[in-house]
This record gives structure tokens, C-alpha cells and sequence, in this order.
């Protein structure tokens, strides 16, 4: 079975809420006296109508202003976030890397959190011992990995998660601004890594807001407006609209 | 909409297809499948963290509810004037039980809120954290009940053979107590004080139970006639029954357990199902 992902029309709603959870005592005070600001809400769309689909070996770079939907797209196509309108597929072993701490548990030692996250992404304690080695050596963060995830560093933290996830082996990965606090040593041996990964067929979709990673990286890039897709093809062509729109944006500002 | 095959090799989604009940509970059963050895780290990882606080580690565990019954064995022997061994035997058939309900229904109400770095992070089927807070607190109860044998034997307490039952009426508490743990899971997000509430609500329906003082205590019938509102009162029961009198249970007793543990389950799945999908929304 390939890996793939596709989306046909998918837009996904956030409900603005005065108050996300009221309490039960403002809710039974409400209702007596007969207000409703509580209950006030709007609605904004931040995914909107989007259709791509992605295919074995697309490397695919996610880029935008803040706020345009590309973490959320990335977490849609997880799973994270189910869509309200559209349909989507995805086959294929996902792997997702957000931001920091992909689900660890700030108290656990590193090493323990190894097997919780693998346990997360689906393996079993004796499937991710066979991991931990490889883990540990790619990770370099020795016996640091006895320490509590807590007094990780950013870059720590990185490093263990982009190790675990690549160890898993995933059919699609999916980063989002992960490298942002690796140092360069870091960065230059995941970006390998993610190349022979590549290699073995799989779907990468990367969020970045460096350009030159994005470059590096991405076969295919998707230029993310406002929750809909604005441009979506060859990697040049895409930066090159995206960087005339933030020339743009800082004439006007 | 509807998931196929195992969630984590491939999914589908169709936001025009409204998921049914069935769909749920079928989704639900094969996730918690596949999510298994998640869910054994989530359970394994938070007991070993309770135990490894204290210097005594896991022995804590024994004694700690060990030292509180053995307090309240004598306060409670000596006020009711009641032969200290007999009425230890008593409060621990029912209030092992009880802690069990307290504190399961108590992690229970919180699992979904504390849940949201790993819900927000990854794909985690949110049905997975009820079941890690009944797991939890169901071993827990293991432990405090080996230690409540331990104290048995050293007391030399009479073992009743209807002990040997002890198991079924606690697998049908831990059913019922599932059901109310889906419930208050999915409205503690949307109502966050529900909690201090629940623990309030908790508070007063154990005063309620006869756990603290004898059933003999009340022969108002008026009284017993409230106190069998509450549903917990059958679970206890049956406990003590089990444990303390050596009495077979009636049939009507185990047929209520049974039935309240069936309708918990049905409310519970059902309310769970209907909230489920706004959850991440509101965490």
C-alpha cells in the first residue's frame, strides 16, 4: 500500500467563544437571568476549501504568514482536527512532529518518554527496544536521557522527537517549524536523514518559515492565504509569489 | 464518516456523513485495540510516578490505607462500642470500594483537560484517557484490597467463601463507574468547575452511604428508603455482603449492580459520542 494523502474540498470551522468554557455556575446564572453573552461566539475559517493531493516522494513545503492555516492543515491531515466540510484519505503510517515536546510527559525521563511516544504512534515496549538504541545514538543527548523531559532544552527536546519520529519509519511525516531551535549540526543530520527517508517513498510535509529550508527541502511547495491554498507547485515559482506578497505587506506597513 | 482499517495505517473522513452511535462504539472498541500499549504506558507510567514520591515506595501503598482504616477502626469501634476487629472488617469492605468510586470518578472528571498536550500534538483516540484513569485507580484498588488480606489474615478475621465473588460485584462497579467517567470526562471541558462540583456532590454521597456506621444504625424506614436512591449504596453493599457478612447477595441486588453498571455504560458511550468531536475545540 502507498502512502497517500488527499483532500477534496476540506474547510475546518473555529468557533471564536467569549469564553471556550464557561463555568457551570455562570451558565445556570445566565440562564436565570436571562442573558446570553456567554454563549457568544463567531466563527472564522481556517481551512477553506482545500483540495491537493500528495503522492509518494512529495516533499512538500507548507508556507504562509502566521495565522494562514498551516499547522492546522498539518493537524487535519493527522487527525488531530476532523474537517466539517469535505472528505479526505489518508493511507499510510503517519508520523507527526509539531512544534515542541510532541507528546512527552514533562516528568518522565527522556528514555521513558522514548516508549511513551512510540506507544502513541502505535509500537509496542519490545518493538521501541529495538528502537532505543538507534534513537539514543541519533538523538547524541547520552545520559541526559535519564533526566525528566522538564529540563530539556528547546534543542533537546527537537532532537529526541526528530529521532524517535524518524526511527518509527512513517510513511508520512509531518514537521512543523521543529528545526527552528536545532543548532546546525542538528539540522544538517535530520535534513540527511529526511533525504533517505524520502528515498524509501515517503510523504513529507513541512511548515517553515525559512525559506532556504524550504528550498532545500521541498520538491513541491503550497502557499497557504487565509485558510485557502493561493499557489501550489514548483518550489521557485510558489517563494517567489509569496516573498512579491511580503514585499508587498511591508511597503504597506 | 468512519475510520477504516486501523488508525494509524490508513484513515477516511467524509464530514457529509453524519457518524452514528454504532459507528462510535465500533471505532471506539477497535482504537482502544490499538492503542493498547499507549494505554499501558499512560497507566504504568503514573503509578510508578505516585509510588516512586514516597521513601517507602510501593509500601506506601499498602500502608497508607492500612493506617487510615486502622484509625478509623478504633474511633469508630469505640463510638458505635463494637469489637474493633469486626467492625475494621466492616468499614474496609466498604469503604476500599468507596475510595475506588472517589478517586476514579475524581480523575476521571480532569482526564481529557490534562490530556491536551498529547491530544493537541498527535492523533490519540480521546476515549483512551477515561479508560487510563479507571485503569489506574481499578489497580490501586488491587493493592489496597491485597493489603486489606494482608491485615485479615494478621488479624485472624474470618475469611467468608463469598469472597471468592468479590471479583464480579467489582468488575461491574468498575463498568458502572466507566460510564460515569465518559460523562464527566466530555463536561468538565465545557464546564470546567464541574469538578470541584462532582468532588463536592462525592463529599455528601459518602455520608449517604452506610460505610461509616452500620446499616443497623438506621431502622427508620424512611431513611433507608432515600438512602436507596443513591446507586452507589448497591455497589457498597454487595461489597460488604461479600466481604463482611458472608452472605450470598440476593438476586435483586446483583440485578440492580447490573443494570445500573448497563444503563452507565449506555449513557456514558452515548454522551461521550455526542460531545466527542467538539472536545478539541474547546481544550
Amino acid at each position: 500500500m502507498s502512502a497517500t494523502v488527499e483532500l477534496h474540498a476540506v474547510s475546518l470551522r473555529f468557533r471564536i467563544y467569549r469564553n471556550v468554557s464557561p463555568s457551570l455556575k455562570d451558565t445556570v446564572v445566565n440562564l436565570l437571568t436571562g442573558k446570553r453573552e456567554l454563549d457568544q461566539s463567531s466563527d472564522f475559517y481556517a481551512l477553506r476549501d482545500i483540495t491537493l493531493e500528495l503522492k509518494p516522494g512529495e516533499r512538500v513545503g507548507l508556507i504562509g504568514l502566521n495565522g494562514a492555516g498551516k499547522s492546522t492543515l498539518l493537524k487535519t491531515i493527522t487527525g488531530i482536527y476532523q474537517p466539517h466540510e469535505g472528505r479526505m484519505m489518508v493511507r499510510g503510517k503517519i508520523t507527526p512532529l509539531m512544534e515542541l515536546g510532541a507528546g512527552f510527559d514533562p516528568e518522565q525521563s527522556g528514555r521513558r518518554n522514548i516508549f511513551l511516544n512510540g506507544a502513541l504512534l502505535g509500537f509496542s515496549p519490545a518493538q521501541m527496544k529495538a528502537k532505543v538504541p538507534g534513537i539514543v545514538e541519533f538523538s547524541e543527548l547520552g545520559e541526559h536521557l535519564d533526566l525528566p523531559v522538564k529540563y530539556f532544552s528547546s534543542g533537546m527536546h527537537q532532537r529526541l522527537a526528530f529521532s524517535i519520529a524518524s526511527a518509527t519509519d512513517p510513511d508520512i511525516l509531518l514537521i512543523d517549524e521543529v528545526f527552528a531551535a536545532g543548532d546546525g549540526h542538528f539540522v544538517e543530520k535530520s535534513s540527511r536523514r529526511i533525504d533517505e527517508m524520502v528515498q524509501r517513498s515517503t510523504i513529507l510535509i513541512l511548515v517553515s518559515h525559512d525559506m532556504q529550508q524550504i528550498r532545500r527541502l521541498s520538491n513541491r511547495v503550497i502557499y497557504l492565504e487565509q485558510g485557502r491554498i493561493a499557489a501550489d507547485g514548483e518550489p521557485e515559482a510558489v517563494i517567489t509569489a509569496y516573498e512579491n506578497r511580503l514585499r508587498e505587506l511591508n511597503r504597506a506597513h | 464518516m468512519a475510520l477504516t482499517e486501523q488508525r494509524q495505517l490508513a484513515f477516511e473522513f467524509d464530514a457529509s456523513r453524519r457518524r452514528t452511535y454504532a459507528d462510535f462504539v465500533r471505532q471506539a472498541s477497535r482504537e482502544l485495540v490499538v492503542y493498547r500499549h499507549a494505554i499501558a504506558n499512560f497507566i504504568t507510567t503514573s503509578l510508578s510516578a505516585r509510588y516512586r514520591r514516597s521513601v517507602l515506595g510501593f509500601f506506601w501503598s499498602l500502608l497508607n490505607p492500612l493506617f487510615t482504616l486502622a484509625i478509623m477502626s478504633v474511633v469508630f469501634a469505640l463510638l458505635y462500642k463494637r469489637d474493633i476487629r469486626d467492625f475494621g472488617l466492616y468499614l474496609f469492605s466498604g469503604l476500599l470500594p468507596w475510595n475506588f468510586i472517589n478517586a476514579s470518578i475524581a480523575m476521571g472528571a480532569d482526564c481529557i483537560i490534562s490530556a491536551e498536550r498529547y491530544l493537541k500534538k498527535m492523533y490519540v483516540p480521546r476515549v483512551a484517557f477515561p479508560v487510563v484513569s479507571l485503569g489506574i485507580e481499578f489497580i490501586n484498588l488491587l493493592f489496597s484490597l491485597l493489603s486489606m488480606f494482608i491485615v485479615m489474615l494478621l488479624i485472624g478475621a474470618r475469611f467468608r467463601l463469598t469472597v471468592l465473588l468479590l471479583p464480579a460485584a467489582l468488575l461491574l462497579l468498575a463498568a458502572f463507574l466507566f460510564g460515569l467517567i465518559l460523562m464527566v470526562s466530555a463536561w468538565t471541558v465545557f464546564f470546567r468547575d464541574l469538578s470541584h462540583i462532582i468532588e463536592i456532590a462525592l463529599r455528601a454521597l459518602f455520608y449517604v452511604t452506610p460505610i461509616l456506621y452500620p446499616l443497623s444504625l438506621l431502622d427508620n424506614a424512611a431513611i433507608s428508603a432515600v438512602l436507596k436512591l443513591n446507586p452507589f449504596y448497591y455497589f457498597i453493599t454487595l461489597s460488604q455482603e461479600l466481604v463482611y457478612s458472608g452472605v450470598l447477595p440476593a438476586p435483586d441486588l446483583w440485578a440492580v449492580c447490573l443494570a445500573l453498571s448497563v444503563l452507565s455504560l449506555l449513557v456514558g458511550t452515548w454522551v461521550f459520542h455526542k460531545l466527542e468531536m467538539e472536545l478539541i475545540f474547546r481544550l
